[in-house]
C-alpha cells in the first residue's frame, strides 16, 4: 500500500469498509488464520506527519518478521483518527466489527488514546498507547491497555535534573502551563520535583488550550526576572510560545520544556528560534543500545531518515507485542496481555520491563539540547541527546486501582 | 502598575492585527452580506505567500505586498466564479460554498508545503526587544501595530477619497443608491471581496513571524475576527477597528487576573454587548 | 400514492437496510446523527434561524446521559429523559435570551454560547473528564432487552429515529410550523396578524434542543463514551452543513445529509490522507449542481419520470 495516493488495494479496502462490496469476499485477503492488527493515527490535519511516521515505524517492525508471526500472515490496517477522540472511537469500533482486530497502537494524543482504551477494555483488545497522560496507568488503567511513553513524573524530574546539572546557579523557575489535565499533571509533578533539586517556583500562569498569543504571559513572567522559563505545554501551543519568546531576543533566560513536542514538530521553528532550548523526549535516535542501533540502521536503509519518537514508538510497541505473542505461543489478546504483564525485554531503550499492575513501560526519559544554527549538519540534525533519567513515578502518586 | 501598562501596549499591537483581519470581513459582510468562512484560509494563503517570497530573498515589505495581492487575487476568483453565480439562492448556499472552498484551499496548501508548519524570523532590524524601562517590548510587535495602523489608514483613504471607494461605501450603506449612480454592481462586489480577502492575506503575512503558519492556522484568527466584527456592529466599517483593539487590550489585561479565561472572555464580552445594544458597539443595522 | 406514506416507507426502509450493507456501528451512527440533523433543520430550514450552536444541546444531552449513568447511578430510560429535558431547558434559557436577535447576530450569539459551553466542559474536568472525555458508561438493560447486543441496540435507536422523523415532520406541518415558515418570509406581517413570532421561534428552538439532546444521548450510548468533540463548535458547523447538503425542504434531506457526511468522510479518509480536499470539492459540486441539496436529486428523477409518463400517456 502506498503511504499516500491511491492504490488498488486501498480502494478495495475502502469499498469493503464502506459496504460497497458484499462483506463475504470483501475481506478475502484476511484469510482464515491471518492476524489483523491496526494502526490508528492522525493522517489529516495539523499533525498529519505523525500518521505517516508511525506507519513507517510499524512497517519496519513487520518487515523484520517478514509479515508473519507464529506461522500466520500479519495484515496491518491503517485508519485516520483525525486527532479527534470521537473519530478514533468510531474507526476502532468499525475495525473490531469488520476485521476482528485484537491489537492496535497509534494515537499520539492521549485524549484519543484514552477514548479508545474504553473499547480496548470492553472488547479485550490489546492497546499499546503512546500519549502523554498519566491516566493510562493511573485512574483509567485496565487489563488491556499498556503505556509506552514515560510517566510525566519521570519527564518532569529528568528535565529538571538536567537543568540543575547544566546550570548549577539557576534558582528561580517560572512555569507556563496549559490549562487541562495534561498540563495540570506536569505542573503537579514539577511542584514535587523542583524543591528537591533546589529550585524556587517564582510563579505560574495557566493558558487556555489553543492559545495563539503568548507575549502577554511573557511580559508577566519576565517581570519577576526568572532564571528558567519552564513550558508545561505541548504541540502547536508550545511552538507558538517558543516562537514569540524568541522575539524578545533573551540571552540569559534558560528555556526548558519537559514534554512539549517531538523533533519532527520542531522543524516548524527556524534554527534560531529553537537554539539552546532544553527539551524532554521519549526517544532520541542516538540512544546507544543494540536494538536501537539496528532500528536506526533499518530506518536509514528503508526510508533514508533518522527515526524520531513516533517512528520508534510504532516500531518498539509492535516489536514488543510480537515478542509477547511468541512467548505466549498464541495470538489471543488475553493470553498476550498476561505475558506482557511484568515482561522483561531488550527494547530500543535497552533492558526494559513492563509493570504488571499499572502497565507502565519502565524505561528512561531523555533530555536534548537544541543546536545552534551553525552547528546543524542537516535538517534532521536538530538536537543532541545530553542526559537521561528514569526516576519512576512514586507509588503514592499512582491512582490505578487494579491489583 | 507597570505590568498593566505593559499589557496595554501588548494588547494594542495584537488588537491591530485583529482589526486588519476584521476590517476585511467587515467589507465583505457589508457589501455582499455573506460571512466569509474562507477568511481563515485566505489568512493562511497570505502567510505562505509571505513565507515563500521571504525565503527566495525578497525584502519583507515586498513579501507583505505579495501576501495582500495573492489573497486578493484568490478572493477575486472566488467571488467572480463562485459567489457571483450563487446569488438568489439561500444565503446558506454561499456559506457552504465558502466552507468547501476553505477546505480545498487548506488542502492545496498542505499538498504544496506539507503538514509541518513554517516559521519566519523577522528581518534583523525588527528582531529583539526594546527596553522601555517598565517592560521589554519586542520590536516586531511595534512593527505589527504600525503596519496594521498604516494599512487601515490606507483602506480608509481608498474608501473615503476615491471614486471606487465611495461606491464601495455606498454599496455597504445604501445598496439601492449604487444602481442609481450607474455603477456596475457585479464589478463592485468582486472588487470589494478581493479587497477584503487581501486584508486577510495581509494579516497572515504580518502575523507570520509571530504566529508562524500552517494550513489551518487562520481558523483561530477567523473566529476572533467574527467576534470583533459583530462587536463592532454590522454595517459600521470602522467599528471593527475599534472593536479589534478593544478585544486585543481586554485579552491582554485578563492575563493579569484570570489568564485561562482569556479565550472565553471575548465571547462573554460579545454576548453582553449584543444583549445590551443589539447592534454591537457602533452598528447601524 | 400518498406522498407522506411514501417518504415514511423510505425512511423505514433506510433504517432496515442500512445495517445490512454497511458496518452496523456506522449505520447506527448515521441514524443517531440523522436525528440531530433533523432537529437542526427545524430551526434552520423551517424557522430560518441560523443556529451555529446546536452542538451545545447535543453535548448537553451527551454529558447529562453520561453523568446520569455513571455518577448518578440511574438506569437507561431516565438518563435519556434527563438528557432530553436538560437539553430542552438549556435551549429554553439560551433561546429566551437571544431569540429577539436576528440573522447574523443570532448566528454569532449561538456560536458564542456554544464556545462558552465548550470551555465550561473543558475546565470543569472533575465532572466532565475535560479533554479526556467521560468514560465508564454502560448500557443497562431496558425491559429485558440486552442493549449490549449490537443489533438490539440498533433496533432501539432505529425505533427512536423513525419516531423522531414522524414527530418532527408533523411539527413542520402543524400550525406552529406554518407560522414559523411564514414568519421566515415576513416576520412583521405575521406579528401584525397577531401571531407571537418570537414565542413560536422559541418553541421551535426548544423542540430542536430536545431532539438534539436525544441524539447526543444515543450517541453516548452507542460509543459508551462522551468525547469532548460532542460539544465542540465543529460539531455545530458539521450539522448545519449536513442539513444544507441534504436539503432543507423536507425532513428527509437532513437524513441524507447525515448519511452522506458520516459515510463519505469515512470512505474518503481511507482513500487518501488529503481526503478533506475531495470533501471540499464534493461540497462545491453539490452547491453548484443541486441547489436544493441532495434531496433535489430525487425530485429531479421523479420529475423526469413524471414527464416520461405524461409523454407516453
Amino acid at each position: 500500500m502506498t503511504p499516500s495516493g491511491f492504490s488498488r488495494r486501498s480502494v478495495l479496502q475502502a469499498l469493503a469498509a464502506s459496504g460497497c462490496v458484499a462483506p463475504g469476499f470483501a475481506w478475502a485477503q484476511a484469510a482464515a488464520g491471518d492476524l489483523n492488527i491496526a494502526l490508528l493515527s492522525q493522517n489529516s490535519g495539523n499533525f498529519a506527519t505523525h500518521g505517516e511516521v508511525v506507519f513507517k515505524g510499524a512497517t519496519i517492525a513487520l518487515e523484520e518478521r517478514g509479515h508473519t508471526i507464529l506461522g500466520r500472515k500479519i495484515n496491518l490496517l491503517r485508519r485516520d483518527d483525525e486527532g479527534k477522540p470521537a473519530i478514533g472511537v468510531r474507526r476502532l469500533t468499525e475495525l473490531v466489527e469488520t476485521s476482528q482486530v485484537k491489537f492496535f497502537i497509534g494515537n499520539a494524543s492521549s485524549a484519543v488514546g484514552l477514548a479508545e482504551s474504553e473499547i480496548a477494555a470492553r472488547e479485550k483488545i490489546v492497546q499499546y498507547a503512546g500519549g502523554g497522560s498519566d491516566e493510562f496507568t493511573g485512574a483509567r488503567c485496565n487489563p488491556y491497555t499498556f503505556q509506552w511513553s514515560a510517566s510525566p513524573y519521570t519527564a518532569s524530574s529528568t528535565t529538571l535534573e538536567y537543568v540543575r546539572k547544566a546550570h548549577p546557579n539557576a534558582k528561580r523557575v517560572y512555569t507556563l502551563t496549559v490549562d487541562y489535565a495534561f498540563g495540570h499533571s506536569l505542573l503537579k509533578y514539577t511542584r514535587e520535583a523542583a524543591p528537591e533539586l533546589g529550585f524556587e517556583l517564582a510563579g505560574n500562569d495557566m493558558h487556555p488550550l489553543g492559545e495563539r498569543q503568548y507575549t502577554q504571559y511573557f511580559n508577566k513572567a519576565l517581570a519577576v526576572k526568572p532564571d528558567v522559563i519552564l513550558l508545561l505545554t505541548a504541540g502547536s501551543d508550545f511552538l507558538a510560545a517558543v516562537r514569540q519568546l524568541s522575539s524578545y531576543g533573551l540571552k540569559k533566560v534558560i528555556v526548558a520544556a519537559p514534554w512539549a513536542a517531538e523533533l519532527d514538530e520542531l522543524k516548524e521553528l527556524t534554527p534560531q528560534m529553537r537554539a539552546g532550548l532544553i527539551l524532554g523526549l521519549n526517544y532520541h535516535s542516538s540512544i546507544n543500545t543494540p536494538v536501537n542501533k539496528a532500528f536506526v540502521a533499518a530506518a536509514a536503509k528503508r526510508y533514508q531518515m533518522l527515526p524520531t519518537y513516533a517512528m520508534a514508538y510504532a516500531y518498539d510497541t509492535f516489536r514488543t507485542i510480537f515478542l509477547a505473542m511468541e512467548k505466549a505461543k498464541s495470538v489471543d489478546s488475553t493470553a498476550v496481555a498476561r505475558v506482557m504483564e511484568g515482561m522483561q525485554l531488550d527494547s530500543v531503550h535497552g533492558p526494559t520491563s513492563i509493570d504488571a499492575r499499572t502497565h507502565q513501560t519502565n524505561r528512561p526519559y531523555y533530555v536534548c539540547l537544541c543546536k545552534q544554527p551553525d552547528a546543524q549538519k542537516n535538517d534532521q540534525d536538530i538536537a543532541d541527546l545530553v542526559f537521561q533519567g528514569d526516576k519512576p513515578q512514586p507509588a503514592a502518586l499512582n491512582q490505578c486501582s487494579r491489583t | 502598575m507597570n505590568l498593566v501598562a505593559a499589557q496595554i501596549v501588548n494588547g494594542l499591537a495584537i488588537g491591530m492585527l485583529y482589526a486588519v483581519m476584521a476590517l476585511g470581513l467587515s467589507i465583505i459582510k457589508g457589501l455582499l452580506n455573506v460571512p466569509n468562512f474562507a477568511h481563515g484560509a485566505l489568512f493562511a494563503v497570505g502567510a505562505y505567500v509571505c513565507y515563500t517570497l521571504s525565503t527566495i530573498g525578497a525584502p519583507f515589505a515586498v513579501a507583505l505586498i505579495g501576501a495582500f495581492s495573492g489573497a486578493a487575487l484568490l478572493g477575486f476568483l472566488i467571488e467572480r466564479f463562485g459567489i457571483a453565480n450563487l446569488t438568489g439562492g439561500s444565503y446558506l448556499l454561499q456559506v457552504l460554498f465558502l466552507f468547501g472552498t476553505a477546505l480545498v484551499i487548506e488542502q492545496i496548501l498542505v499538498l504544496i508545503y506539507g503538514t509541518t508548519g513554517v516559521s519566519l524570523v523577522p528581518p534583523a532590524m525588527l528582531g529583539g526587544a526594546m527596553d522601555l524601562g517598565f517592560m521589554f517590548l519586542p520590536r516586531y510587535l511595534v512593527f505589527c501595530a504600525l503596519v496594521g495602523a498604516f494599512s487601515i489608514v490606507a483602506v480608509w483613504l481608498l474608501i473615503e477619497k476615491t471614486r471606487i471607494g465611495s461606491s464601495i461605501r455606498a454599496g455597504i450603506e445604501r445598496r439601492e443608491m449604487v444602481q442609481c449612480l450607474g455603477i456596475d454592481i457585479g464589478t463592485l462586489l468582486t472588487l470589494g471581496f478581493a479587497l477584503g480577502a487581501g486584508m486577510a492575506g495581509l494579516a497572515g503575512g504580518i502575523a507570520l513571524p509571530l504566529l508562524g503558519a500552517n494550513a489551518t492556522s487562520g481558523n483561530d484568527m477567523m473566529a476572533i475576527a467574527f467576534v470583533v466584527l459583530v462587536l463592532g456592529g454590522l454595517g459600521s466599517l470602522y467599528g471593527a477597528v475599534a472593536a479589534g483593539i478593544l478585544i486585543g487590550v481586554a485579552q491582554s489585561l485578563t492575563t493579569l487576573v484570570a489568564p485561562s479565561a482569556s479565550t472565553l472572555l471575548i465571547y462573554v464580552i460579545m454576548t453582553v454587548v449584543l444583549l445590551i445594544g443589539p447592534k454591537g458597539l457602533f452598528g447601524e443595522r | 400514492m400518498n406522498k407522506n406514506l411514501l417518504a415514511l416507507a423510505a425512511v423505514v426502509l433506510l433504517a432496515v437496510v442500512a445495517p445490512m450493507v454497511i458496518p452496523i456501528s456506522i449505520a447506527n451512527e448515521i441514524i443517531v446523527i440523522a436525528i440531530f440533523a433533523m432537529a437542526t433543520n427545524l430551526v434552520i430550514g423551517v424557522a430560518g434561524l441560523y443556529s451555529f450552536g446546536q452542538a451545545m444541546f447535543f453535548g448537553a444531552g451527551a454529558y447529562l446521559t453520561g453523568y446520569s449513568l455513571t455518577a448518578g447511578g440511574l438506569s437507561l430510560v431516565p438518563s435519556i429523559l434527563i438528557a432530553i429535558a436538560g437539553a430542552a431547558a438549556l435551549a429554553g434559557i439560551v433561546g429566551a435570551v437571544i431569540i429577539r436577535r436576528s440573522g447574523f447576530y443570532f448566528m454569532m450569539l449561538t456560536f458564542a454560547f456554544n464556545q462558552m459551553a465548550f470551555y465550561v466542559v473543558l475546565v470543569w474536568s472533575g465532572v466532565t473528564g475535560g479533554e479526556d472525555g467521560m468514560a465508564g458508561i454502560k448500557r443497562a438493560p431496558v425491559g429485558g432487552l440486552d442493549l449490549n447486543d449490537r443489533s438490539v441496540f440498533y433496533a432501539f435507536c432505529a425505533v427512536l429515529f423513525v419516531a423522531s422523523y414522524v414527530i418532527l415532520r408533523q411539527i413542520k406541518k402543524s400550525p406552529l410550523g406554518l407560522v414559523l415558515e411564514a414568519a421566515k418570509e415576513n416576520p412583521r406581517r405575521m406579528a401584525s396578524l397577531g401571531y407571537s413570532v418570537h414565542g413560536a421561534q422559541l418553541a421551535a428552538f426548544m423542540i430542536s434542543g430536545a431532539f438534539a439532546g436525544l441524539a447526543g444521548s444515543l450517541y453516548v450510548l452507542l460509543y459508551r463514551f462522551v468525547p469532548i468533540d460532542s460539544i465542540s463548535w465543529i460539531m455545530s458547523g458539521n450539522v448545519v452543513f449536513m442539513v444544507v447538503i441534504g436539503g432543507m425542504s423536507s425532513m428527509v434531506g437532513p437524513i441524507m445529509g447525515a448519511a452522506v457526511f458520516v459515510w463519505l468522510q469515512g470512505l474518503f479518509s481511507l482513500l487518501w490522507a488529503q481526503w478533506a480536499l475531495l470533501f471540499g470539492l464534493f461540497i462545491i459540486f453539490v452547491v453548484f449542481t443541486l441547489r436544493g441539496g441532495l434531496i433535489e436529486l430525487f425530485k429531479r428523477v421523479a420529475r423526469i419520470r413524471r414527464a416520461g409518463e405524461a409523454h407516453h400517456g
